[in-house]
């Protein structure tokens, strides 16, 4: 069949075989030597290897599992010198306040700034620096309906939702971080005062509104403050001068 | 049969012949193994998207017990490895050996069905198990135990006649490097099965040890078994389409048996610094760097196969896909370099590096590579050409993309993970950070396997539309770019290349 | 040779050591290792080390339900990581411990069926778990399980719900009933209760202690091997 008439059925030998056809042959690798600059490279990747065997091999023991088991530990923890002084209270307070704001800075943007309109802001606000009654309270159960902080309305459909299932020692160290962030200034909380707002308001299920909250917009929550940094902010009675619009 | 024309010599012709042959003799086992590997290859993405999106979402789709992220995940790795993996590979195996051998298959047709048809049942089952509470939480070997004496058999199946092929192959081109690889894949692979699974199922606690073993079980599939078959498939496509000869038999040996050697001896450095005994994680340690040069002997042999030849890899599917492989190989064993060393893999231990590793090792390097040969077989199968370009772009471009994503973020994900988690400085803070810190990697990922289950779709459609020979009926290939004929690199001009 | 023999004894040869040395060797001897003897001189305590106090059937709840896919069991030394030094991840569950946990060592898991290593640390290390737990109540674990949203919001921890029964309460509020409130809560009058596998589990979570001194017989043979390194 020189000049087959076009079949497209499977009969067709030659397009069967057509991809077969067109396959190139197999051909004997090159028997050349490889290049030497690989051996050299090589030898640089052995090399480095080889330092695995170190110290860590433990002697090719059975039992060594860990060959540093002996060694002292060494302490690396930020903070004293390993002799167990522990941190002032406000600044360990700061510092795990800074790492659990980050449960808050979805909305209230890292810099505290809110966002206009949506989010109150938390730097300069008096609700931030003033009464921490009010604001443990928000926290606690959230906050719902038309807002107006420092003079700007703020309104949400769902408002904040209630922070309750954080630990009292989070809620002190958050509020007591932010009320000593970004200009603001204020006394430390300190996790029995969560407490007992807690335990005052346990029967509360609902989200807090700012007519409810009037009543303690200027009142501290009662507890002692341990002495340093943490108590030397001024008290809530008097207004910060950002709050006065 | 057309007359000979004059430049066809009757040597080519019965060798083309024969090739077709042989290629008919393995259609059935071959093809069925394939198209049952699409879909799970389908399967497991679209578990890999869930197990994605439940990592930073746990509330999706609701509570119940098989979609929580601890069945999900392996239930995801495990039809990757086991449904898509081992089947893919099989298939390739099957028509390479048979190819270099020079051999037609030609008793165990029907028993290599049945045994493809009981893998696929007994991966099913295990993965149901996974999912519905027979989880038995050893990585990569999650399936309860009844599945393995099945899944040893069901391989040996087609490991027998592989191997027999192999003794009996006669090449008058001497000695060919891909048969070696699939060659050793056939013995290495029952090996580590089999011991993994008797001693971590049928002997007495070993406890740390049984973990160890687990880890050199995984690493060993890795290196010894998904490795060569892709390395052995770049042997081969690699000089087919280009051409040329492989460009160095010595660095081809040296390779080879390289990663013999050493390949056996990685894995227990994934628990470095615990319970192993310290020389055994050290070993592995040294030799999953050392694996560097194996993988930097064949990268140079496969780029100096390529010299020059370049502009074939916007033309021939085949080849775009296998050279992509190919740069995901290097990739891929720097990787374990880094998270195998003392120095840098105390940071990715226990990260999300890890499962960027299996992905890269797996999906990046060697499905590529077997994406590749499946586009180079099936035609020669099924009688009928790739039915459209587009669709083959479109697999590449995602696959590449959402592969690149997945492996990136996951090293990135590590080394965030992997530094909050030895920074001294974070002793006494809560968890909350490092789950945070982690969250915009694990949205990317589920991004990625998104984009990688559309490509899937697509490549599984076409797929099945070849295998029930519904493909383009045509004498030339599918190409990716325009040719014309005077430089088409699939036509030989009649004359012995 | 042919080909076909050389691999094969070639690839015999190369795999086979490795499989000696590290699989076969290592799994006869591990067959005979043996809890050690406290020496009540040089230990100060009696006993054996471990204890095995790994609840059996809980860990069978704990591989099933996969989560060794998130959690660890294992504290590595303190010259790598700070994994001894991490707040109540050991025994010493002060606000500032003055010694490091331990890191583990092989006898530390001899109890355990399987010893679940963990595949990654997306949420805490639980080697030492069983004396963080000890300070809660037993159904604030339950009631974590079931809905670790309600416990820490920002967890992306599942919800084992499928591990708990919500059945209607019988008169007064029942012990085993979990504490929820808000949205976790079930509807009113009915309550939340631990199938038998969520008590296993909690028992289980609970012995988790590998934090027991090393005896002195044991730092014996450490002691020979750094001195031999």
């Amino acid at each position: 069949m020189s000049a087959p008439s076009y079949n497209p059925d499977n009969t067709d030998i030659d397009r069967i075989h057509s991809a077969v056809k067109r396959e190139k042959e197999d051909v004997a690798a090159g028997q050349g030597p490889a290049p030497m600059w690989i051996m050299f490279i090589g030898m640089i990747v052995a090399i480095v290897a080889g330092g695995q065997l170190g110290p860590m091999a433990g002697g090719f023991s059975f039992e060594a599992s860990n060959p540093f088991a002996l060694s002292k530990a060494i302490d690396t923890r930020p903070g004293g010198g390993g002799e167990g002084a522990a941190l002032d209270p406000f600044q360990l307070a700061m510092k795990k306040g800074s790492s659990a704001y980050g449960v808050c800075m979805g909305c209230h943007q890292a810099a505290g700034t809110g966002v206009p309109g949506t989010f109150p802001p938390l730097a300069g606000s008096d609700w931030v620096s003033g009464g921490t009654e009010r604001i443990i309270r928000v926290i606690l159960h959230g906050l719902t309906g038309e807002l107006k902080i420092n003079g700007s309305p703020f309104s949400n459909p769902a408002g904040m939702p209630a922070q309750g299932a954080l630990s009292n020692k989070d809620i002190a160290a958050v509020v007591t971080f932010i009320r000593n962030s970004w200009g603001n200034e204020g006394t430390m909380v300190t996790e029995e005062m969560v407490s007992a707002i807690r335990k005052k308001e346990a029967a509360r299920t609902t989200q807090w509104t700012m007519a409810e909250l009037e009543p303690f917009a200027k009142e501290d929550a009662p507890g002692e403050i341990p002495a340093g940094p943490g108590a030397t902010a001024a008290p809530a009675a008097a207004e910060a001068p950002a709050a006065a619009k | 049969m057309q007359n000979p024309s004059p430049n066809v010599e009757p040597d080519l012709q019965a060798d083309t012949l024969r090739r077709a042959a042989i290629d008919r003799s393995v259609k059935g086992p071959v093809l069925f193994l394939l198209t049952n590997g699409a879909f799970w290859l389908m399967a497991s993405t679209l578990l890999g998207l869930l197990a994605a999106i439940k990592s930073f979402a746990p509330d999706f789709l609701g509570h119940a017990s098989f979609l929580t992220y601890g069945r999900l995940q392996p239930a995801h790795i495990n039809a990757l490895v086991y449904g898509w993996g081992f089947q893919a590979a099989l298939g390739v195996m099957l028509w390479l050996i048979a190819r270099r051998s020079g051999q037609e298959l030609r008793t165990g047709k029907s028993l290599m069905m049945v045994a493809a048809f009981f893998w696929n049942i007994t991966v099913t089952i295990g993965i149901g198990c996974i999912l519905f509470g027979g989880n038995t939480s050893l990585e990569w070997l999650e399936m309860p135990a009844f599945t393995w004496p099945i899944l040893l058999f069901c391989f040996l199946v087609f490991a027998w006649p592989m191997v027999s092929m192999f003794a009996r192959s006669h090449r008058p081109e001497g000695f060919m490097i891909s048969s070696w690889y699939i060659f050793g894949a056939c013995l290495w692979f029952p090996w580590l099965f089999s011991t993994a699974n008797i001693c971590l199922h049928c002997l007495p606690s070993l406890g740390v040890i049984g973990s160890g073993i687990n880890a050199w079980y995984v690493h060993g599939v890795i290196l010894l078994f998904f490795v060569p078959v892709g390395v052995g498939a770049a042997y081969y496509f690699i000089p087919k389409i280009t051409g040329q000869p492989i460009a160095s038999a010595q660095l081809a040996k040296t390779g080879f048996w390289l990663l013999a050697i050493l390949g056996g001896w990685t894995g227990m450095q994934r628990f470095m610094g615990g319970p192993l005994p310290a020389w055994m994680v050290a070993v592995g340690a040294m030799t999953g760097v050392l694996l560097l040069i194996p993988v930097l002997v064949v990268g140079l042999n496969h780029h100096l196969t390529t010299l020059g030849k370049h502009n074939l890899v916007a033309v021939s599917p085949t080849l775009r896909f296998v050279f992509v492989g190919s740069i995901f190989y290097p990739i891929a064993g720097i990787i374990l370099a880094l998270i195998s060393s003392f120095w840098t893999g105390f940071t990715f231990q226990f990260t999300h590096a890890w499962y960027g590793y299996q992905i890269i090792a797996v999906y990046g390097f060697f499905s590529m590579v077997v994406f590749g040969a499946i586009y180079y077989i099936v035609p020669r199968l099924s009688g009928c050409e790739w039915l459209s370009v587009r669709l083959i772009r479109n697999h590449f471009w995602f696959s590449v993309y959402g592969i690149g994503i997945v492996v990136v973020t996951s090293i990135v994900a590590g080394m965030q993970q992997g530094g909050d988690l030895t920074a001294p400085e974070r002793w006494d803070q809560s968890w909350i950070s490092v789950v945070l810190n982690a969250r915009p990697y694990l949205i990317a990922r589920a991004v990625a396997w998104a984009m990688i289950t559309w490509s899937n779709v697509w490549f599984l459609i076409h797929l099945m539309l070849m295998v029930a020979g519904l493909g383009r009926r045509s004498s030339a290939p599918t190409l990716l770019e325009r040719h014309d004929d005077h430089s088409d690199p699939h036509l030989t001009h009649g004359a012995k290349a | 040779m042919t080909d076909f023999r050389k691999l094969t004894l070639g690839i015999a040869a190369t795999f086979g050591l490795p499989w000696l040395l590290l699989i076969v060797v290592p799994a006869f001897k591990y067959q005979h290792l043996k809890p050690i003897a406290y020496d009540k001189e040089a230990d100060g305590m009696d006993g054996y080390y471990p204890q095995s106090n790994a609840n059996v059937l809980g860990l069978q709840v704990y591989l099933r339900e996969g989560c060794v896919q998130c959690h660890t069991q294992m504290i590595r030394p303190t010259q790598f990581s700070a994994d001894g030094w991490h707040k109540g991840w050991g025994e010493d569950q002060a606000e500032r411990p003055a010694d490091a946990t331990r890191a583990n060592t092989m006898r530390d898991y001899l109890a355990e069926d399987v010893a679940p290593l963990g595949v990654a640390r997306v949420g805490p290390d639980l080697a030492n778990a069983g004396y963080r737990l000890a300070a809660m109540d037993r159904s604030m674990i339950h009631a974590m399980l079931y809905a670790p949203h309600s416990v820490a919001i920002w967890s992306n921890m599942p919800s084992y719900a499928h591990l708990y029964k919500v059945r209607k309460a019988q008169g007064p509020k029942s012990e085993l009933a979990l504490p929820l409130s808000g949205k976790f809560a079930p509807a009113k009058g009915y309550e939340v209760v631990p199938t038998p596998e969520a008590e296993q589990l909690v028992d289980y979570l609970l012995s988790l202690k590998k934090a027991a001194p090393l005896p002195a017989a044991a730092l014996g043979t450490l002691a020979t091997a750094a001195a031999a390194k």
